[in-house]
């Protein structure tokens, strides 16, 4: 901006020569130059005009009976000498006020800003002109010194940034130069091409790509990585805005395998590209979202995107916590937390050693959806003019701005696939400016390594490539490969810790454990394997524990050691000595050797044969005219439930289920007995899969009971149930299922049944949709005291086992999570009531 | 009417008389805070403009200076700091209170100027008019700044929280650029002089503000209000700075609230939490000090409710270190009022002047027309922040007992401890599990003593139940298994006779289980268990 006025003040000073213009002047210690106000902050007799689109700088200063010095056409800012007695101040308040004027100010003379050596040391003197109007407004520049690469050379240019996340205004003009088609929205599975409308819903994932690689043009400002090409990768709900688990594993498997593996063809304009042999489909890929919970299935698809040689950035998190937070945990990921202007973490930015870098994320100015977008997803509204920004903050932003200089270091590198992802982290780590290093020198929980350097990283990669500096060691990607010592049965559910240790087995306590845990059979690999990709080659003390012990029910294994990893593929085999579940009822594989089965009871096996195909059937004596409800529950690993009935031939289906939930693989039949007989129940695993974990529990009951209101009431607060009166309980039989549902808002249902002492009862609420409504289920004694309780057991319906000490009489009480609160949800469910079987 | 607006007019008239008013000297004076509900700035330069009057704020971030009577401007600077400034403010008797926030600078390489505001309104009105109020402004420094926040607020100030705003009448805009805008705020339950508060910032964190008067000559024959009764209240140290932010969920009643705090409910709670991280998430929007006070004051009180309802209330503050009571804020009784059919008012007090360790006296009048109804008294001291460390099991560390005591330090106890811990399986598998969750102790406080949980060095697990609520088994940690584990941990004062809980300092509360809303900021440490002896 100086430069800026330096070159005014001197034309300034030739027209005011040419043309005669002399305003009476106190003594001026510049001699005929440019007056500056006795304050020393700006030139007398002119001022500074940022004018809108269709405004005209020569009317502005026509209307101001003054003059146009300079018009910059370019980026709509004038210089304009005012006439005699105009003063500044009283030209800047006239023209403040007048349409088409964008701001006015004094055509200042700016101190010099001492730069702040923890910042940023080239400080604001780097400042060149750009084309952007707006790129002083994005002090991330001058914090990550982007500058420096750019002068370089180094843009972004060949690299493929996915933006994992919500839907992208694709066509606003500071974006949609860089965008490269086909992108794909991973809710839907579809693509996104050039004309396909916007969701009306993602603002989040236009401002994140706009920090990555905003267009550098004569519009807003530009991105980290202004000549590198965005991908949008939707993973949002196209009519409730919230991210999906569908779009986060399509949209992952997309971003490594493009459109043509996953079988959808690229139409014609929709661009296309085709990765270089052995590389991915983009080379980063940036994700801005998270959660507080382990998920295997986001564990899966991050390995899957590391094994394709991804590159992955992800935020933080902004809780603030120093707790888990995924995917910013999981091993192999770049971390990244959020910076103010001043160097320092913000308030909001998550802390603690699994931090990588840390980069700007307050009052970041970037593009945003369009206005007119919103309003119109199909861009119908747009006149083509809009193209709006917005102040945003989070780590949300501090991670695409690290993906942006990911980006120039790959370029720098030599271009994608030059260096793996843990290349590109330890790239940063080693050139960040550690901010805060009089405080906490090195690592620290605040800013990880320090604050992204792009000008130091790009640097670093040249000389890389020039051969004057060594590679970091590339990655170690570690495969931990476990199964059960006597059968050879891979084992999921089982936890693999990795601790990083000195020469002297001593724990390195600054570096994250990395955690893993095994993965399940079926979804992306078969089932065992606990994978560690991209993680730092070194000495590790493993710890190996499982299967999970609450979760199956049987004795975990465990092993212990210390391992070095040195960069490249690795698999350990660990065999653990575990007592694997086995089926009570087996052999049940055919009709023959059905197992007996009667109504009012619950039955638990366990899908798997040496082979694989298991089938389970049982037999079960039905009564002409009655109605049958039987319920299939996943109890433990990831079987597709397949619920079959067969007439007494073994062969004539009289009802079958494979899915009665969209958010469950269980399934659920009811059918009226058209016959005395014996009916077979057959229940296999739709998906092929084969484990001793893969455990379901078979609910039989009669009914449905209609629910008969007023039945029992009691206060509901979050999980918290107070004040149960069991005046009007509705009386059931074991073995029943009731009809009912909570409704209105507040409703309680409480159903009395009648308990033999050792008889397990099993309570199942069922729900069709997840949270609609919100179960919970508790059992409470005549004095009502609560003996047993459950919220979630199938995503948020209930389901619980209760072993009465004594005969007599209990309720069961269904409510709806923080029922009386605001949090409450109403609808439908049925409640089954079975004695548990004890084989 | 005309008599009115004659009256009207010759009072404006009056008070914009700069420098004739009768008397000499007014003094403006008040507290400068670094946030809403936040810590005193100190040593801020106060400059009346167009005076030559200048001084600094002391250590409680107070200043006072005497001027002429009349309409000032104030600007308020300091090294470091984003430059907080405001314009029309009149002084209306021999004192006049104003209080402000002055953020910190937000980007030292941008001039702390403020921006430039301009508001248009009506200088009368009649009962329970809307006035609509038109702003526009520009920032300095145009080239690398822009506004962030405008905020048009009746009877006091208000601001970008939800929460803490709670009780003010206002209108927030988020998308304000400096184009002109529009608000209407109604009038009802005002008379006399009112205030109209705009407040805009930009993003280096200046503020500006602009202050109008409404006048409505107040009704001479209103019938004399009741006196309100059992005024009382809470006063609230809170933990966590990230959540008074922007993203504060308006929609959250300060009913619901107010009940919890004063019936010592444990019992009612996540809903808030829930519906709160819903809003806030991991997916974006979203000096860095964890060591700060974020101190409010929530009082009650009641009002027959079989008599009508007065105009308003006002309420009165007095510091242990000032001579009198300062009317903080008048509010309608509608926005103040809880439960209708007990008589039941509430109003939070999160202005500038709370501050940790000062006594603070309150006082209720109800005002209707010229009648007004004063309460007694109720004081209390808010509480500093209650700092928790969990010391061990530690984070980032392996070979912890399968069955170990979990300690806490803690620092600034009051008379009371609430403490717990809460242990999850969620690191290393799927789902959220709550491992574990130890009672809730209740312990006498002592400065800066150990607090490991009384009587239990090696913490049995087993089915545990809490005020009744709800009951969670634990068993014997897995070995070679990741878990995090995070304290809860509240401090409380107590009123003189013991009865009931005068202050409280959240310290650590992941969970909400105390409410407002969680103090996510405190400690969660991940760990990962040994072998364990024989099993």
């Amino acid at each position: 901006m100086r430069k800026l006025v330096v070159l005014f003040g001197l034309i300034g000073l030739l027209a005011a020569c040419s043309t005669g213009v002399r305003a009476p002047a106190p003594a001026n210690p510049h001699g005929d130059g440019p007056r500056v106000d006795a304050g020393g902050n700006y030139i007398e007799g002119q001022v500074i005009v940022g004018y809108a689109a269709g405004a005209s700088a020569d009317s502005l200063a026509a209307w101001l009976g003054g003059q146009v010095l300079q018009d910059w056409t370019p980026v709509r800012i004038a210089v304009i000498a005012l006439p005699e007695r105009l003063t500044v101040e009283k030209a800047v308040g006239l023209l403040a006020r007048r349409p088409g004027v964008r701001y006015a100010e004094p055509n200042r003379v700016y101190p010099k800003v001492e730069p702040v050596p923890a910042v940023n040391p080239t400080g604001v003197d780097a400042m060149g002109l750009y084309s952007d109007p707006d790129f002083y407004k994005q002090w991330m520049h001058r914090q990550m010194n982007t500058e420096a690469a750019w002068a370089e050379g180094i843009t972004g240019a060949g690299v493929r940034i996915g933006i994992h996340d919500d839907f992208v205004d694709h066509r606003h003009p500071d974006l949609a130069g860089n965008i490269a088609y086909p992108g794909f929205y991973g809710t839907t599975a579809e693509l996104i091409c050039p004309d396909t409308p916007h969701n009306g819903l993602g603002t989040h994932g236009s401002s994140v790509a706009g920090t990555a690689a905003g267009v550098a043009n004569r519009i807003g400002g530009r991105g980290i990585a202004y000549e590198a090409s965005i991908v949008p990768i939707a993973i949002d709900h196209p009519t409730q805005g919230f991210l999906t688990s569908v779009g986060i594993i399509n949209g992952a498997l997309f971003a490594a395998v493009g459109p043509e593996a996953l079988g959808i063809p690229v139409p014609e304009g929709c661009g296309g590209y085709t990765p270089p042999d052995g590389r991915p489909y983009v080379d980063i890929v940036n994700m801005s979202w998270g959660g507080g919970v382990y998920s295997q299935a986001t564990k899966d698809v991050m390995d899957f995107m590391l094994a394709y040689g991804v590159v992955l950035v992800t935020s933080a998190g902004n809780t603030p916590t120093t707790g888990f937070a995924e995917p910013a945990w999981f091993p192999g990921l770049i971390t990244v937390a959020a910076t103010q202007a001043n160097g320092h973490r913000t308030d909001f930015s998550n802390r603690g050693v699994h931090l990588d870098v840390a980069a700007p994320g307050q009052n970041i100015w970037v593009p945003t959806t369009r206005h007119c977008i919103l309003i119109d997803p199909t861009g119908a509204s747009c006149t083509g003019d809009e193209a709006d920004y917005t102040y945003i903050g989070g780590t949300s932003f501090s991670s695409p701005a690290t993906a942006g200089a990911a980006a120039l270091v790959l370029q720098a590198a030599g271009g994608a696939g030059t260096l793996d992802a843990r290349q590109v982290r330890a790239i940063l780590s080693e050139t960040a400016n550690d901010a805060n290093a009089d405080e906490y020198p090195g690592f620290d929980q605040d800013l990880g390594w320090g604050i992204v350097d792009a000008g130091a990283a790009v640097a670093k990669a040249l000389a890389i490539r020039a051969g004057d500096e060594d590679a970091p060691a590339p990655a170690a990607n570690l495969d931990i490969y476990v199964t059960d010592a006597n059968t050879g049965t891979p084992l999921p559910l089982t936890g693999a810790a990795l601790q990083p240790v000195d020469a002297d087995d001593q724990p390195l306590t600054d570096r994250p454990i990395l955690l893993s845990q095994t993965t399940g059979s079926g979804v992306f690999s078969d089932a065992g394997w606990a994978s560690f990709y991209q993680i730092d080659p070194g000495r590790y003390a493993v710890f190996v524990s499982g299967p999970h012990w609450k979760k199956t029910g049987i004795v975990p294994g465990l092993a212990a050691g210390v391992i070095t990893v040195p960069s490249g593929n690795w698999q350990l085999p660990i065999e653990l000595d575990v007592q694997l579940p086995t089926d009570p009822y087996e052999p049940n594989d055919d009709t023959g050797s059905a197992t007996p089965v009667s109504v009012g009871t619950t039955y638990k096996g366990i899908l798997y044969a040496d082979g694989g195909g298991d089938v389970d059937y049982y037999a079960l004596p039905v009564t002409s005219g009655t109605s049958y409800y039987v319920n299939s529950e996943t109890l433990s690993g990831s079987a597709d439930l397949v619920l079959t009935v067969l007439d007494s031939d073994g062969s004539t289906v009289i009802a079958q289920n494979d899915n009665n939930q969209d958010f469950s693989k269980d399934a659920l039949v009811t059918f009226t007995a058209a016959a005395d007989a014996t009916y077979y129940l057959k229940v296999e695993d739709g998906g092929n899969g084969n484990s001793p974990f893969n455990a379901y529990a078979l609910d039989i009951a009669t009914g449905p009971v209609a629910e008969s209101e007023p039945n029992g009431a009691a206060s509901v607060s979050g999980t918290a149930i107070t004040g149960v009166d069991l005046t009007d309980a509705q009386s059931v039989a074991l073995g029943s299922v009731v009809s009912a549902s909570l409704d209105p808002s507040g409703d309680d249902d409480i159903f009395a049944v009648t308990l033999t002492a050792g008889a397990t009862l099993v309570v199942d609420a069922e729900t069709a949709s997840n949270g609609v409504p919100d179960t919970m289920v508790a059992v409470y004694d005549a004095g009502g005291t609560q003996l047993a309780f459950n919220d979630d057991f199938t995503g948020r319906e209930s389901r619980l086992e209760f072993e009465p000490g004594a005969d007599g009489t209990y309720y069961v009480l269904v409510t709806a999570w923080d029922g009386d609160g605001p949090g409450g949800t109403t609808g439908d469910y049925t409640l089954s009531l079975t004695a548990l079987d004890t084989p | 009417m005309i008599k009115r607006l004659l009256l009207g007019s010759v009072l404006a008239l009056l008070m914009a008389a700069c420098g004739d008013f009768p008397g000499g000297k007014a003094t403006i004076s008040g507290y400068v805070v670094d946030m809403k509900a936040g810590e005193p700035v100190v040593g801020s330069t106060v400059t009346v403009l167009r005076t030559g009057v200048s001084t600094t704020t002391d250590e409680n971030g107070f200043y006072s200076v005497k001027v002429r009577p009349g309409r000032h401007t104030l600007v308020f600077q300091k090294e470091g700091y984003a430059t907080s400034r405001v314009e029309g403010l009149m002084t209306f008797g021999p004192e006049t209170h104003y209080s402000t926030i002055q953020r910190p600078l937000f980007d030292p390489a941008v001039p702390a100027d403020p921006p430039r505001l301009w508001v248009q309104l009506p200088d009368w009105y009649e009962p329970g008019d809307e006035v609509t109020v038109t702003v526009s402004g520009q920032v300095r420094n145009a080239i690398a700044n822009s506004f962030v926040f405008l905020d048009v607020a009746i009877g006091q100030q208000g601001g970008s929280s939800g929460y803490l705003n709670g009780f003010v009448r206002h209108e927030r805009v988020f998308n304000f650029d400096g184009s002109e805008v529009q608000v209407t705020l109604s009038t009802e339950g005002y008379s006399d002089v009112v205030p109209v508060y705009t407040v805009a910032y930009d993003a280096n964190n200046n503020r500006t503000e602009v202050i109008r008067y409404l006048y409505r000559q107040p009704d001479a024959d209103a019938a004399a209000p009741a006196q309100p009764a059992n005024l009382s209240g809470e006063a609230v140290t809170f933990g966590d700075i990230a959540v008074f932010g922007t993203m504060s969920v308006p929609s959250i009643t300060a009913q619901g609230v107010v009940t919890a705090l004063k019936t010592r409910d444990l019992d009612t709670l996540q809903s808030m939490a829930k519906e709160l991280s819903a809003a806030r998430g991991n997916v974006g929007l979203m000096g860095s000090e964890l060591r700060k006070a974020i101190s409010w004051v929530d009082l009650s009180f009641s009002y027959d409710p079989s008599a009508p309802a007065p105009e308003a209330f006002e309420i009165f503050r007095k510091r242990a270190d000032e001579e009198d009571f300062a009317k903080i804020a008048r509010i309608a009784a509608g926005d103040a009022l809880q439960d209708e059919e007990a008589g039941l008012y509430a109003f939070r007090d999160a202005s500038p002047g709370v501050q940790p360790g000062v006594l603070l006296t309150y006082r209720v009048d109800a005002v209707n027309g010229e009648a007004r109804a004063s309460s007694d008294t109720f004081n209390l001291t808010p509480l500093p922040p209650f700092y928790v460390e969990a010391l061990s099991p530690a984070d980032n560390v392996t070979g912890v007992d399968l069955a170990p005591g979990y300690v806490i330090s803690v620092e600034n106890s009051a008379d009371v401890n609430f403490l717990a811990a809460i242990v999850l399986d969620r690191v290393q598998s799927d789902g959220f599990d709550v491992e574990y969750f130890s009672p809730i102790f209740v312990v006498p406080g002592s400065d800066g003593a150990f607090h490991p949980f009384n009587g239990f060095e090696g913490i049995p697990h087993g089915v545990v139940e809490i005020d009744g609520g709800y009951g969670l088994t634990g068993a014997i940690l897995q070995p070679f298994h990741a878990y995090d584990w995070t304290p809860f941990a509240v401090t409380a004062s107590l009123n003189a006779e013991g009865t009931a809980i005068e202050a409280v300092s959240i310290g650590a509360d992941f969970f909400n289980l105390w409410g407002p809303f969680a103090v996510e900021d405190g400690p969660f440490n991940t760990f990962v268990t040994g072998a364990g002896g024989s099993q």
